[in-house]
């Protein structure tokens, strides 16, 4: 009992730099966040709860939101689907792999600004895209993909390409941790190559599931770099996000909407996550039934 | 286990010092207020002043350390005779007594003679008669430098004012006027009627010449035989140039820094880089020796020292303490004493009155003023910088320091402004904000911004400025935020129909002339010209923008560049054969007054700054009797725009910069940057006549120039000013927006509806953002 209390004080004793770091530079932050979001630009008249009355029915604050969101439940469940399947074909890949292995993941090294230098040539009125579709159609095309009604889909394919590489990383790395002999005894009980997957792969992929998606959800928040290269700060309204808003904010000194803004989203993350929580709570106490 | 606890005991150390060092790092050494002071008088101090002598109880009685010692100017009084004289040379000649020169000028301000003075005890004596017995007497000729050679000769150049334009160098005669030297060098080519005009002319120890051109300098022998040329920066100015001789070499300023030049060979020795030398702009840069190899620069940020063989610069003189930083003097001449002092010659703006003055170190002094002043501002203004030197001067103790937030270039990004606000946020930043491209309306919104009415009200009692502009800036509840120092007023000449015609959207799109309303120019700038001309039309007093209103804005826009022929960039081949330009105008605004002129456009705009900018404008009405000249809508365009931070330590003294700012010292000066608002400096200014200033422009067959207006047309010019009382402060972001909203429509790839959708929504998305 008493060794197990040391361990116990030792164990804190280890963490404490890394734990007093967060609460220094993240907790201690964040409460300051909540206090201004009572308070004035200024932060020195009390505003009680004015501000969130203001920042809910904020129209800008509301399309940042709903942009976002959309963004997350379109690209997340494509990027989860396009990387594992990219996983499997690379797993399985014979000599070629490391070169598929290697371009996939180069779009994350490259830094943004040559990726939408890139992406400009390849997309604008005169880029090469519409050259190709002049080309075909024997029309000249003159569409505006990134200001335009496309501009979604390009940020959507732009958040793809650049991070389709790291997730298939992560699920190679869940995918070498499954051991042949399973996918050896199905092969013998005549399971065929759908079987495997469905029974013995997505199954033994769960936890890895779990981290591509946390990772996946966090690296989209960095989407705005892209999206902000691309088309300005006031881009179309389809691909203005919460980044957008709080950089203008910002700039007008609004300091008291984004504290708001940003209480108001950890509240709705931590719903979420609760939400998740409870489902897997829920989950396995029925399979532990 | 012993070896366990010692793991534990060492864990345990290691632990307890990272967080000890995370969070130490986040706290305060000692009194924040003390270290603040302290590291504001190590910046100040001037790097590698000599006599950094740390002393106690100089700064205010405190007993903290400060370094001591700093160059004083004072200045000297000129000969009374001199008084009215133009600025020709200032040397040590040939018994090292200081000599200077000055121009005796006729009420047309031609030269009409030269006057010699001798510095002899403290005290000037003119060498009466000199000019007459040295100037020459075949010719006619306007002096233009003296000089003494370091063959021991004096030397003056002079231009002939008859039969041409052609410069000569006199070697002065103890018994009668002075040879001509090398004249074959300046001979003009066969057809012309000028030669070269060197900028400097000197002499080596041996006799030969060294001419100083545009972009190289030319080395003759006395016998005129050509010797070598040597490449120095270009140096557009005919007045000035940077480079000096010694015995044995040639210094000059180069694009990459100081160059030393072998006299021997012409060959380059070796290039001594000087930070912050900006080839393009530092034409005033003025080079010396300081007689044992080393380099003295100076300019309006001070006097800089390079030691023989050495590349670091050492500040010795902080020009923003002095004249040298002044906006309104330029540095014609600046030079070594006898002993460790300098002295420097400055001439006003315009190039009446002189100013000579002299550097001496004073060890007892402090060697930055003990207290800072910051002043913020996106670019380098020149209302700011006299207002800086003036200050300074009236207030020794007293440090303003000048903070540019625009990056080198002169570009201001978005991340510049955040910097700006994190400081703000913090109760800090500059203590005065000049807030010209900044959001000013959401500091003033935020409080970050001090309600100045009172230093209005005093400067209204005892030295008033423009009344509707102050009105234009006084809130609601009688609060002023912020002030424009200057402002610059738009202007439209024309024939009575095309000036109704700019009256409103609607008659814009309906006039129907023989020519288009507006000259030829590119969508951007009728855009932007439009929306800022038109701002109340269609902003209204609340600054909203309805989308019918777009709309009709929108449509009146192509019309005017479907008459014109407005594209959105032009081709070389177009931009010669219409004589526009690619260029953003400011506001949009071209100046179109010799388009008028011509006859290609119904009427011509223009954008006042200043009389000088009145010049071509004036010439143009001269010529179009039957033309008028209005303001348009009576609006202007604030510019200079003054606001104290509300968290400021020292409001006082920020409130008196203010009222510098605004003092008619800083108001009558004409800094190429707006009309001032003082009515005095307004008086003073319209009195000031230059009649030797004139402006010529034209291309191909044609040319026009002007003269300074004459008083008449100054009144009336001032009279339009002062009849301005619109402020328009468009909105960049939404201008931007509307930019590239119309790009489609203009083009003809979208309706004006479709196209006023879309910037609505865009405009309507930033207005929500601020809601």
């Amino acid at each position: 009992m008493k060794r197990k209390r040391r361990q116990a004080w030792l164990s804190v004793l280890f963490l404490a730099p890394s734990l007093s770091g967060v609460f220094v530079f993240m907790i201690l932050p964040f409460v300051d966040v909540v206090r201004r979001s009572f308070l004035d630009a200024m932060g020195k008249t009390f505003m009680g709860t004015d501000n969130y009355g203001l920042v809910w029915k904020n129209e800008a604050f509301r399309l940042a939101s709903r942009n976002t969101l959309h963004f997350l439940m379109t690209a997340i469940p494509l990027l989860f689907v396009l990387s594992l399947v990219l996983s499997l074909l690379v797993y399985r890949a014979g000599k070629g792999r490391r070169i598929f292995k290697t371009s996939l993941v180069l779009p994350m090294v490259i830094p943004a600004a040559a990726v939408v230098l890139v992406w400009k040539i390849f997309l604008c009125m005169d880029g090469i895209l519409n050259q190709v579709l002049s080309g075909i159609s024997g029309e000249i095309q003159n569409v505006d993909w990134v200001h335009g009604e496309t501009a979604f889909s390009v940020l959507v394919v732009t958040y793809l390409w650049k991070n389709i590489g790291y997730d298939m990383l992560l699920w190679l790395a869940g995918l070498s941790a499954i051991p042949e002999s399973l996918y050896d005894a199905a092969r013998v009980d005549g399971a065929g190559g759908l079987a495997q997957i469905w029974y013995i792969t997505l199954p033994c992929l769960q936890k890895t599931m779990g981290l591509v998606v946390i990772l996946s959800i966090v690296n989209s928040f960095r989407v705005y770099r892209e999206a902000y290269l691309l088309a300005g700060s006031y881009p179309d309204q389809t691909i203005y996000m919460i980044p957008h808003l709080f950089g203008h904010w910002f700039l007008t000194l609004d300091v008291q909407k984004m504290s708001t803004a940003a209480v108001l989203l950890v509240l709705a993350a931590l719903a979420a996550a609760a939400v998740f929580e409870l489902l897997l709570y829920g989950r396995n106490k029925e399979r532990s039934r | 286990m012993k070896k366990k606890t010692i793991k534990s005991v060492m864990a345990m150390v290691t632990a307890a010092g990272l967080v000890a060092a995370m969070l130490s790092g986040c706290g305060s050494a000692g009194n924040g207020q003390e270290s603040d002071g302290m590291e504001n008088r190590k910046e100040d101090g001037l790097p590698g002043q000599k006599g950094d002598v740390l002393e106690t109880g100089k700064d205010g009685g405190s007993d903290r350390p400060v370094a001591m010692g700093r160059y004083v100017e004072t200045e000297i009084p000129l000969p009374e005779k001199a008084a009215q004289d133009g600025f020709v040379s200032l040397f040590y000649g040939r018994d090292d007594k200081l000599e200077l020169y000055t121009s005796i000028r006729d009420k047309a301000e031609n030269i009409t003679g030269v006057r010699r003075f001798l510095r002899e005890e403290e005290d000037w004596k003119e060498d009466e008669g000199w000019w007459d017995r040295v100037k020459p007497q075949d010719l006619s000729v306007e002096i233009r430098r003296v000089f003494y050679g370091l063959d021991g000769n004096y030397y003056f150049s002079a231009m002939t004012t008859e039969n041409g334009y052609i410069c000569h160098l006199y070697q002065v005669q103890d018994d009668g006027p002075g040879a001509d030297m090398i004249p074959e060098a300046f001979q003009p080519e066969k057809g012309r009627t000028y030669g070269l005009i060197p900028t400097k002319i000197e002499v080596g120890k041996d006799g030969n010449i060294l001419v100083h051109g545009f972009e190289t300098a030319v080395c003759y022998r006395p016998d005129g035989e050509k010797m070598f040329s040597m490449e120095k920066a270009w140096n557009g100015s005919s007045e000035s140039s940077t480079g000096y001789l010694t015995e044995e070499e040639f210094v000059t300023r180069v694009d990459s820094g100081v160059a030393r030049y072998s006299l021997k060979s012409g060959q380059l020795i070796e290039t001594i880089a000087y930070e912050g030398m900006d080839a393009e702009t530092d034409e005033g840069l003025i080079l010396f020796g300081d007689g044992d190899g080393g380099v003295f620069a100076a300019s309006e940020d001070g006097l800089a020292h390079v030691n023989e063989g050495g590349s670091l610069w050492e500040l010795l003189i902080d020009g923003s303490l002095n004249t040298m930083g002044m906006r309104n003097m330029y540095l014609q001449t600046f030079l070594k004493g006898e002993k460790e002092d300098y002295y420097g010659a400055f001439v006003a703006q315009g190039g009446k009155g002189m100013m000579l003055c002299h550097y001496a170190y004073d060890p007892d002094m402090a060697a930055a003023p003990p207290v800072t002043l910051t002043v913020y501002g996106l670019e380098d203004n020149s209302t700011v910088r006299q207002a800086a030197s003036l200050f300074q001067k009236n207030h020794p103790e007293v440090k303003v320091e000048l903070l540019n937030g625009a990056n080198q270039d002169g570009k201001v990004s978005e991340e510049t402004i955040r910097a700006l606000n994190t400081e703000l946020l913090g109760g800090q930043g500059a203590d005065v904000l000049i807030l010209d491209g900044l959001p000013a309306r959401a500091y003033q919104e935020k409080g970050i911004l001090m309600d100045l009415r009172e230093v209005f009200e005093r400067i209204q009692k005892e030295n008033p400025v423009m009344e509707q502009v102050v009105a234009g800036f006084t809130e609601k509840d009688g609060g002023i935020y912020q002030m424009p120092a200057r402002i610059s007023v738009p202007i439209i000449m024309g024939t009575e129909p095309a000036i109704r015609a700019m009256e409103s959207l609607d008659a814009m799109a309906g006039y129907e002339g023989d020519v288009p309303l507006i000259y030829t120019t590119t969508y951007e700038n009728l855009l932007r010209m439009v929306a800022n001309t038109h701002y109340k039309e269609m902003f209204g007093d609340d600054g909203t923008l309805a989308e019918e209103m777009l709309v009709k804005y929108l449509k009146s826009v192509k019309t005017l560049a479907e008459r014109n022929g407005a594209k959105s960039m032009f081709t070389e081949e177009e931009l010669e054969r219409f004589r526009t330009g690619n260029n953003v105008a400011p506001y949009g605004i071209r100046n179109t007054e010799t388009d008028f002129d011509q006859g290609r456009s119904g009427c011509g705009t223009s954008n006042l700054d200043g009389m000088y900018s009145a010049i071509i404008p004036e010439a143009v009405m001269e010529k179009h009797p039957e033309a008028q000249r209005e303001s348009i809508g009576g609006i202007y365009f604030p510019k200079v725009l003054v606001g104290v931070n509300m968290a400021t330590s020292q409001p006082e003294l920020a409130k008196e910069f203010v009222r510098q700012i605004f003092d008619t010292e800083v108001q009558k000066e004409e800094l190429y940057d707006g009309f001032p608002i003082g009515l005095e400096a307004q008086r003073i200014n319209c009195e000031n006549d230059r009649p030797n200033y004139s402006v010529s422009t034209g291309y191909e067959d044609y040319s026009i120039s002007g003269s300074w207006p004459v008083l008449e047309r100054r009144e009336k010019i001032y009279e339009l000013i002062r009849s301005v009382s619109v402020p328009v402060r468009m909105d960049e972001t939404v201008m931007k927006m509307i930019v590239d909203g119309a790009a489609d429509y203009l083009d003809g790839k979208a309706t004006a509806e479709q196209a006023a959708g879309a910037i609505y929504r865009q405009i309507a998305l930033y207005q929500a953002e601020q809601g």
